[in-house]
């Protein structure tokens, strides 16, 4: 038994979803997605300017100078080859973002194509591509993503790639279903007697009606991959040494941690300040988009 | 007139819908007798529904409410009341869907005796007793073994009498009815509406029972009101109503024919939908719609007139309406 | 009969998926580039060293005979041998297991003694104070991994208390249990944010339905109406729920083993892929794969005595 969002309001007749597509849409969204926002575009900054903020090469070692408190040299002292820590987790956002986005974009679009594909042409297309789909489900996803990584080796694209087999079915569900939804709807049948090729009639009419959904999905998505690519960089499985990378700091620094206590927790923070400015955006649109 | 059951005056509820509010009911008078049936003609997204829930205090979360409501709890005149005064005492309500108005989780034996052991300190068998025995009240056959059965092991139309035996199970005053009928086959539905009818007349009880479908509350109500875009828009008898509307609307919904999904009506010879309840039209609400709208239609404030000793309409017209027009 | 046959057959539809789990980590680890032979023989080994290792193995057997001979194996128990220790996979994985036992279950039982009063408490003063504090909380602990959020419990908790070891497993009961006890907290702080957001939404449907507007119309009230109504109600959901984390779960295990240095199977499986030990990872592959399937199937049975819809609904 489902029961029905409305049905605690039956005598209401139904307020229509709102889309981003809208004029006002932006300016109706809650606050929290605007705080999220800039959160994230502080990183992306970052990220785009690390080569001009950061004060030292991440990869030059001083073994003069290792495990160096904080100082008005080294903002956050250095590691154990005496690399600098500050310049090293700005140069972390750019394999930790790019990974992250990627991860999380490349299952989106591979989902939303194969889940309009199943929608709109139905038959054996849908049966197969929603049966792949059942397959993939059914197995532990973080366990499967050790898994293709052991199997693919180390490094970004793997990481991509195995997020890419698991995470597209999500997307290609809320597609299907969607596109089911709206296919029978009076403006796409309009179009269909109208003689608009198929292709045409999904971009033009099914995907301004789905892309909604998505986007709610997406930017928690992109919280898990970066949590995961930290998590496998930790593990030693991900990113390979001596590339920054935000998780395989945090373990590096986690044996220095009676005496160089921030070695290992500013890294962490890092990660939950872009994971707090993601999920704001998650959250705000959902309810934006749902209200 | 007999004496006064209820009385609702001015009614208001606002709604938070996004991040503006709605006002699906906008300003409803009623008042009921002891014994009277009530009917609430509308269609959906009238604000009939919201009306008849305020009344019992069963309001979706965040709906604001104002405007007056009393019921005579003993033999009184109508006092002011909250919820928790009439949940269990005065008041009882069936819904639209018997299926999830029902716990899934519970035998619906055990439900109807929720009551009785509450209200009236029962013990188990005793509470057992008294719902078998309100089973067969409502025509339920073999009550005793159909108590032990889950929700979802009976039919659309014994659920109902489940619901409505729980309903009766705290001897209410007055019962309201949210569209019960609506969701059952057509033969059932006449069934219920007997069954409605028995009791009412059996227990002296009042009800008050909302529905889109005219022809239903024809069977059962002793008085009418038409709502439309969260006002009353006309009053009066049901055999007056019926043969003579005093409003534009009345007449649309008289002449509409019930379509397939139950729940809503194809208006005959009116075009468009009931408005958005975010953007009410100004004047008379139902002036864009009606075939007899004049100018100054849409300037007059609602305000709904004494147009017989016990009738009412809000058509600022009904005189022309009266000659047929024109 | 309805119900028991609703678990029969829920059983016998696990079968073909644990035929499909056994395949798909046979192939996976079949594409695994290096050469098994080399890595048991050494670098230093000959052409014909290696001939000999692979005939042992029966590599150069087609790989349906390799898949049919895995797949009779494993049905035996037999999970092969470690490439490092030369120690059988299943007698590795039986040394380990506990540890991971221990935390799974101690981590649950934090997770389900956090999330469920915060869930409920979220769910009955929606859009308040309380609700709002919960989310935002919640929100938190989504962003924080785990393995930082183990290191910051060291360091703000056991190091300074010296309550509680920094690593490592005990012996006795009192050793593991403070042992285990930091490694559950984190694992429970990672999952907790999941079902208080589930049982949240879950108990607010309940309470928006039909039949808890009938009961409060009765008036059934208080808390009568919660036990009664809701909880039982929401029940079904909330296992749903707890069962669905468990590959969360796992992971966590993984990553809090190697934080808090347990000698448990996460552990045991960091330490196979990075030495690239190809059975051993195999073998806890499998392992976990069960898991998952053993507690979805598990959760399907209890949601069934929960609900007794079941036996139309399939």
């Amino acid at each position: 038994m489902t029961t029905p969002a409305f049905e605690a309001v039956p005598d209401v007749p139904q307020i229509v979803e709102a889309s981003l597509a809208e004029p006002g849409a932006w300016r109706r969204m809650p606050k929290k997605v605007w705080v999220g926002l800039v959160i994230v575009a502080l990183y992306v900054l970052v990220a785009l300017l690390a080569p001009v903020i950061a004060p030292y090469d991440p990869l030059a070692i001083d073994t003069a100078n290792r495990l160096a408190s904080p100082d008005s040299a080294h903002l956050l002292g250095t590691d154990e080859l005496g690399r600098d820590i500050f310049s090293r987790l700005l140069y972390a956002s750019r394999v930790d973002l790019p990974i992250g986005f990627l991860g999380a974009l490349l299952p989106a679009l591979v989902g939303t194509i194969l889940g309009a594909i199943a929608g709109f042409f139905g038959r054996w297309v849908d049966t197969a591509i929603m049966r792949t789909a059942d397959v993939v489900q059914a197995f532990p996803a973080y366990i499967l993503v050790i898994v293709l990584v052991f199997a693919l080796g180390q490094g970004s694209g793997s990481i991509i790639l195995a997020f890419t087999v698991l995470a597209w079915v999500i997307y290609a569900r809320i597609i299907r279903s969607e596109v089911l939804r709206v296919r029978d709807r009076d403006y796409v049948q309009a179009a269909r007697v109208a003689g608009l090729r198929r292709l045409r009639i999904l971009r033009v009419h099914v995907f301004p009606n789905v892309i909604n959904q998505t986007l709610v999905y997406l930017p928690n998505d992109i919280v898990f991959a970066t949590l995961a690519l930290a998590a496998f960089s930790f593990l030693g499985l991900g990113i390979p040494p001596p590339t920054p990378e935000w998780g395989a700091m945090i373990a590096e620094g986690q044996p220095f941690l009676r005496t160089n206590w921030w070695f290992a927790t500013v890294p962490g923070l890092v990660i939950v300040g872009l994971g707090l400015g993601l999920s704001l955006i998650g959250e705000g649109l959902e309810e934006g988009l749902r209200a | 007139m007999t004496k006064r059951l209820l009385e609702v005056e001015d009614l208001r509820i606002t709604l938070q819908a996004g991040s503006g509010t709605i006002t699906p009911v906008d300003g409803v008078n009623l008042a009921l007798g002891r014994g009277e049936a009530l009917g609430i003609a509308g269609e959906s997204g009238s604000g009939k529904s919201l009306t008849l829930k305020s009344i019992i205090g069963l309001l979706p979360q965040g709906a604001q409410v104002e405007g007056n409501l009393r019921f005579a709890l003993g033999d009184e005149s109508p006092i002011p009341y909250t919820s928790t005064d009439v949940h269990g005492r005065g008041i009882s309500i069936i819904f639209q869907e018997p299926m999830t108005a029902l716990n899934p989780t519970m035998r619906v034996g055990d439900l109807i005796a929720e009551g009785p052991r509450i209200h009236e300190g029962l013990s188990k068998t005793a509470a057992r007793e008294r719902a078998v025995e309100l089973m067969r009240q409502v025509g339920i056959p073999a009550p005793e073994r159909r108590a032990k059965m889950w929700p979802h092991q009976l039919s659309g139309g014994l659920r109902q009498r489940v619901m409505i035996a729980t309903a009766l199970s705290t001897r209410p005053k007055l019962l309201l009815c949210d569209e019960p009928t609506t969701a059952l086959d057509v033969s059932i539905q006449d069934q219920i509406l007997g069954l409605l009818q028995e009791i009412r007349i059996n227990l002296g009880m009042s009800i008050i029972f909302v529905s889109h479908d005219l022809a239903v509350l024809g069977e059962l109500c002793d008085r009418l009101a038409i709502m439309y875009a969260g006002q009353i828009v006309e009053t009066g008898p049901t055999d007056d109503v019926f043969t003579k509307p005093n409003h534009p609307y009345t007449e649309a919904l008289m002449t509409s024919v019930p379509s397939f999904d139950a729940t809503s009506v194809k208006l005959a010879g009116i075009e468009g939908h009931p408005p958005d309840p975010r953007s009410f039209p100004p004047g008379c609400r139902f002036s864009p719609r009606c075939r007899y709208a004049r100018e100054d239609c849409t300037e007059a404030d609602f305000e709904l007139v004494a147009t017989d000793a016990d009738r009412s309409s809000a058509c600022i017209h009904t005189e022309v309406f009266a000659e047929g027009g024109r | 009969m309805g119900r028991f046959g609703f678990v029969a057959r829920r059983l016998l539809q696990t079968i073909p998926m644990l035929f499909g789990i056994v395949l798909v980590v046979f192939l996976v680890l079949q594409i695994t580039p290096g050469d098994p032979a080399r890595q048991i023989a050494g670098l230093r080994a000959s052409e014909a060293d290696l001939e000999e290792v692979r005939q042992e193995l029966g590599l150069n057997d087609p790989i349906i005979a390799q898949y049919g001979r895995y797949v009779g194996n494993v049905l035996q128990g037999d999970l092969g041998y470690s490439y490092k220790s030369r120690k059988p996979v299943a007698d590795i994985i039986g040394d380990r297991i506990s540890v991971t036992v221990w935390l799974l279950s101690t981590g649950v039982l934090m997770t389900l003694l956090i999330s469920v009063p915060l869930g409920v408490i979220a769910a009955l003063r929606k859009d308040r104070m309380a609700d709002h504090a919960i989310r935002g909380f919640g929100l938190l602990g989504l962003s924080m991994p785990a393995f930082w959020t183990g290191v910051i419990l060291l360091l703000l908790v056991a190091l300074p208390t010296g309550w509680f070891p920094a690593g490592g497993f005990g012996d006795t009961f009192g050793e593991k249990l403070r042992a285990i006890f930091l490694p559950a907290l984190t694992l429970a702080i990672g999952s907790s944010p999941f079902i208080i957001r589930g049982l949240r939404a879950a108990m607010i449907s309940v309470m928006e339905s039909d039949y808890i507007s009938t009961a409060r119309s009765i008036g059934v009230a208080g808390g009568r109406l919660v036990r009664r109504f809701v909880l039982r109600n929401a029940a079904g959901p909330g296992v749903t729920l707890v069962a669905i984390e468990i590959g969360y779960l796992l992971f966590g295990a993984v990553v809090i083993e190697t934080t808090f240095a347990l000698p448990g199977v996460g552990q045991g499986l960091v330490i196979a892929a990075q030495g690239r030990d190809l059975p051993s990872v195999q073998g806890y592959t499998l392992l976990f794969a069960l898991v998952v399937v053993a507690v979805y199937l598990l959760s399907d049975i209890v949601t069934a005595i929960l609900d007794p819809r079941v036996e139309i609904d399939t």
